[in-house]
Order: C-alpha cells, then structure tokens, then sequence
C-alpha cells in the first residue's frame, strides 16, 4: 500500500473573528498546532493507581509564520478579541481534513527580517474553545500578486542606524490574556483579563561604526527612550508596512569583538502600552 | 510482610447507624498521644508519671470523592453520639467520632474531601488487609458541579468550599479507662464563595437590608436565611451527591490587584445545637 502526504500545496490556513466569516492568511510560512491534556495520575490508599483525570486547562496552541506579502494583515484586526479559524488540508489539494482552533486570543505578533530575507509577520494563539478536528470546513482560494519587503528596502528609523549598519531586526508584542475560569463551566472560559502593560519589544544587530553604548548608570535619572520606525517597503518604494515605537526604553546593550569579526552590538528596546488597542493602535496604525 | 499504601485502605462503619463507606484516599494520618499526670511528693525528690486517662488520637484522610455513598457515610453522622469504626489498613480505631467533613471546589479542578475523626483509647492493630484490585475512578470535578448560590446574589463562581466541624463532650467515669458518655454540643457548617465582584448581586450579598440589622423574610436581601447548595457531579456529568448550608451571610470581602477582575468573597454560616444526647 502506498501513502500519500500533504505538502504545502495541499494546506490553507483560515481565521477569523469568533462567530464571523474568516478568510484565508497569505504568505502563510508554516502552521504548529497542538495540545496536551493535564492529567493527573490518581493514587489511592488500598489500591495504588487508580486511573487519570483532568486536572486543568484544556488548551492548545498554535503559531503561524508568514511573510508579508500584502499591505493588508486581516490578523491586526484580530488582536483585541476571540478567533476561530482552521488549517485545512489533504492529499492531492482534497482539502478534505481539518485542524480546527476555537474560542482563540492571540498572544504574540512578532516581525523580524535580516539581511537577505523576506520580512516575516508571525502570530500564535491559545484557543480556550477547543482545537482539533471540531467541524468540517470548506476553502476557497484568492490568487495574490505578492507585494514583499525585502531587507534592503526597508528603512529603520533610530537613533543609531544612519551611520551604523543595521543588520536585522526583532519585535515581537505580547498580549498576555489570562482566562477567568468557573465552577461549572466545563472547560469553557468565556470571560477574559488581559495583563497590562502590553509590551512591545524590538532588538537590532548592527556593525559597529561610530556607536558608543551610553552608561548604564544614565538611567538612573536620565533620557533611556528613542522614537523607532520601522517602514517596510516594496522595491518601487511605495509602503506596505510601518512599525511605531515611541518613547521605547532602552533595556539592554551588548557589545560583541573578536578576532577577524567585524565588532557587532545588540539593542533592546520596550515600550509598554495601558490597552491591547492602545498597542495596536499605535504600533501598527 | 511490609507496609505500604497499597496496603492502607480506608473504610468507616458506625456502630449505631449502620452507615458504611469506603474511600479512595490519597493521603491517611493517623496520630495519637497520651495525657500524662506527674507528680511529686513531699520528702522527696523524685518525680513520678501516671497516665491521666487513655490515649486519644486523630485520623485525617484526605480522598477521591466518588459516590453518593462516600458522603452520606459521613453526613449521616452528623449530630450523632455514636462511635464510628474507621479502618486504615490494618489499623483499627473503634471509638471514634466524626470530628470534620471539608471539599473545596475550582473551575477545572477534581475534587477532594477532607474527613477528620477523633478517637478515644489506642488503636488497634492486625494484619494488613488485603490488597484489593485497582478500579478505575471518576471523582467529581469542578468543571462539571453545579452551584446554587443565587439567593447571596452570586450567578457565578470561581471557588467554593464547604467545611462542617462538629464538637461534643466526652465524659470519663470512674473505674473506666474509655469514654463513659458522649454529649454533642455544636455543628457549624460554612459554604465559601469566591466570586467576580461583577458576578455578584451587591444588594443581594449584603449583610444587612432595608431593615437594617434587624433580619428580613427569607429570600429576601440582607440579614434573611440564604440557602447555597452544591451538586457534586464527575466529567461524565453523573450526579454523586448534593450538600447545602442554610445559614446566615456572615462575611463579606472585596479585593483588588492589577491585571485581574476585582474579587469578592462571601460564607455562609449554618449553626445547630441539634443532635443527640
């Protein structure tokens, strides 16, 4: 007997508001999804082992990467409430097996590019509703243009890049959501606090030209925030996407020599923000 | 023959109520002591210990619940003067009183009761029962229980315990090591409530009403009989049993910290005299 495989032509991802339309991710890069349930080994006087029981929350994880590909990111529009959405899948592009999410909160968006890559926009997400084959789905399929930024046209706007070469950069925002669980609700949290701040984080490597690292005493009472853009362009040059960070507190420097390797520095940045559309809101708009 | 869990099952048998259970116990304690008389004499300076009475001693397990059965093994000594037989293994305390019952329940959490006995002379000791098979066990969990608490105003909650304690004298005779009487004296049963402040009725969950201290009609907000019940019930969704407090609102709290909703607790207190003699 032969067995078929699903490779990437086989494979869509969908999302979507929780109890609304979805719509299929472009530029998808790969797709983990996955579970486990916490069960609790039961042990008894006059028995020893007496079987398992769950004993906590029943949760699964799942984190996309993409490339960006578009101006349009349907996933900003997601971060501030509950998903849905599946990865659809089979042999020879059946599209007839499904992994479904439910109930989901997105938890982090990330972006980083280096030299000679494409700028990648990865999210994950815990779903508090389920995850796994819950319903059959249909798929429907867009073509796109793919509109990409590649590393040498993006312009990053800090207080040390023009005259230091950037070699890459990191952000990644965290949404920390937490449920409220209660009695009788069979695993099924509907209500839902969010762990402020909302931090963004964003780190840069670049080769050393004139850059000195300020002295970490200066932020006992000194100016450790920086205004940083980060403009993701096409090749003409028109824009597909801009990451704001203002008044980003400097975290940490590391500053790398050695022999026959060009001197390297690396540097962190956060910015914290009182509300998940606070965040969104000024990052991303 | 060595001792092991295995080897420590715990099961109760009243003496007059012919109540019998068995229980799935993860943790058994047992600890007794022994009330000492020293005394010395004039002319002399040597001290000399005589035992006051007879040992007294305590057994706690803590346990799967599981059935009906379990609870009501216990519940049908509450108020009750007869002695309770409990077996840990091959251990034998036969003049023993149920001292407190207590299970607390969370959102996704299995539930575990807490029983206490009191027991008066030494336990006894045999030959380590028999090791049972293992069954497989569905206990009751707090992702299934259902909870009434809507006449403190609560439509939903994130904790709950219920705790029962009762107290008794015992009297000693001359000329008889072991108890010669048992009085019961009082039972207190508390239902806890932790709650999301927005989950809660505040006029409902409020000590006093609109007749202020003075108490109100049942039913009604403020110092009035409030009624909480909880139904004990396992992921399969099978009932194992249902126990309630009908008391008076004793307390109320609220807290507040960052990144959480702002919390309120709340018990119930049942207090009875009613038992036997």
């Amino acid at each position: 007997m032969a067995y078929g495989r699903n490779f990437y032509p086989d494979q869509q991802v969908f999302i979507g508001q929780l109890g609304s339309s979805v719509e299929e991710l472009k530029g998808v890069q790969s797709f983990d999804g996955g579970w486990s349930v916490p069960y609790e080994q039961m042990m008894a006087a006059g028995h020893d082992y007496i079987g398992n029981e769950v004993n906590g929350e029943l949760v699964g994880e799942v984190s996309v990467s993409r490339s960006i590909v578009s101006s349009e990111d349907p996933v900003t529009g997601l971060l501030n409430g509950p998903v849905s959405g599946y990865l659809v899948y089979g042999t020879t592009q059946s599209y007839d097996k499904v992994f479904n999410f439910n109930r989901g909160y997105i938890t982090s968006y990330d972006s980083s590019c280096s030299l000679g890559d494409v700028a990648s926009c990865d999210f994950g997400l815990t779903a508090y509703g389920g995850i796994g084959k819950i319903s059959n789905e249909s798929r429907s399929y867009t073509a796109i243009t793919p509109t990409v930024a590649t590393a040498n046209n993006i312009a990053v706007t800090t207080d040390f890049g023009s005259t230091n070469a950037i070699q890459s950069y990191s952000l990644s925002i965290a949404f920390d959501r937490a449920p409220v669980n209660k009695i009788g609700e069979s695993f099924s949290p509907t209500d839902f606090t969010t762990n402020l701040p909302v931090v963004a984080n964003v780190s840069f490597d670049f080769l050393v030209n004139d850059f000195e690292a300020q002295n970490v005493r200066e932020s006992i009472c000194g100016d450790f925030t920086s205004n940083l853009i980060l403009a993701l362009n096409t090749c003409p040059g028109s824009n597909i996407r801009t990451f704001t960070l203002n008044n980003a507190s400097l975290l940490d420097t590391s500053l790398q020599a050695g022999i026959g390797d060009n001197m390297t520095v690396s540097v962190t940045y956060d910015a914290y923000y009182n509300s998940v559309t606070g965040a969104v809101d000024a990052i991303l708009s | 023959m060595s001792l092991t869990f295995k080897n420590m099952g715990v099961s109760i048998s009243g003496s007059d109520s012919d109540l019998t259970g068995s229980y799935y116990a993860d943790s058994v304690s047992i600890s007794e002591s022994l009330s000492e008389l020293n005394f010395a004499t004039l002319g002399s300076n040597s001290n000399n210990s005589v035992s006051a009475k007879a040992p007294e001693g305590s057994i706690d397990v803590s346990f799967y619940i599981t059935t009906g059965n379990e609870i009501s093994a216990i519940t049908g000594h509450y108020g009750k003067t007869g002695f309770i037989e409990v077996n840990v293994g091959p251990f034998k305390a036969q003049k023993s009183l149920l001292e407190s019952f207590s299970f607390g329940l969370e959102p996704l959490g299995l539930i575990m009761g807490s029983m206490t006995y009191s027991y008066y002379g030494q336990i006894e000791s045999g030959t380590p029962a028999s090791i049972s098979s293992s069954p497989t066990i569905v206990p009751a969990h707090g992702a299934k229980s259902v909870i009434d608490v809507e006449s403190v105003g609560v439509s939903s909650a994130v904790g709950l315990s219920y705790d029962f304690s009762q107290t008794y004298d015992i009297g000693y005779s001359l000329g008889q090591t072991g108890p010669a009487r048992v009085t019961f004296q009082e039972m207190t049963k508390t239902l806890s409530i932790d709650a999301q402040a927005q989950d809660v009725d505040f006029s409902q969950s409020s000590l006093t009403g609109t007749s202020g201290i003075c108490q109100n009609v049942e039913g009604e907000a403020g110092f009035s009989v409030k009624t909480g019940t909880v139904t004990l019930k396992n992921l399969c969704d099978e009932t194992i049993g249902e126990l309630g407090v009908t008391g008076f609102l004793e307390s109320r709290s609220f807290d507040a910290s960052p990144n959480q909703n702002v919390s309120q607790s709340l018990s119930i207190t049942e207090v009875s005299r009613e038992g036997e003699c």
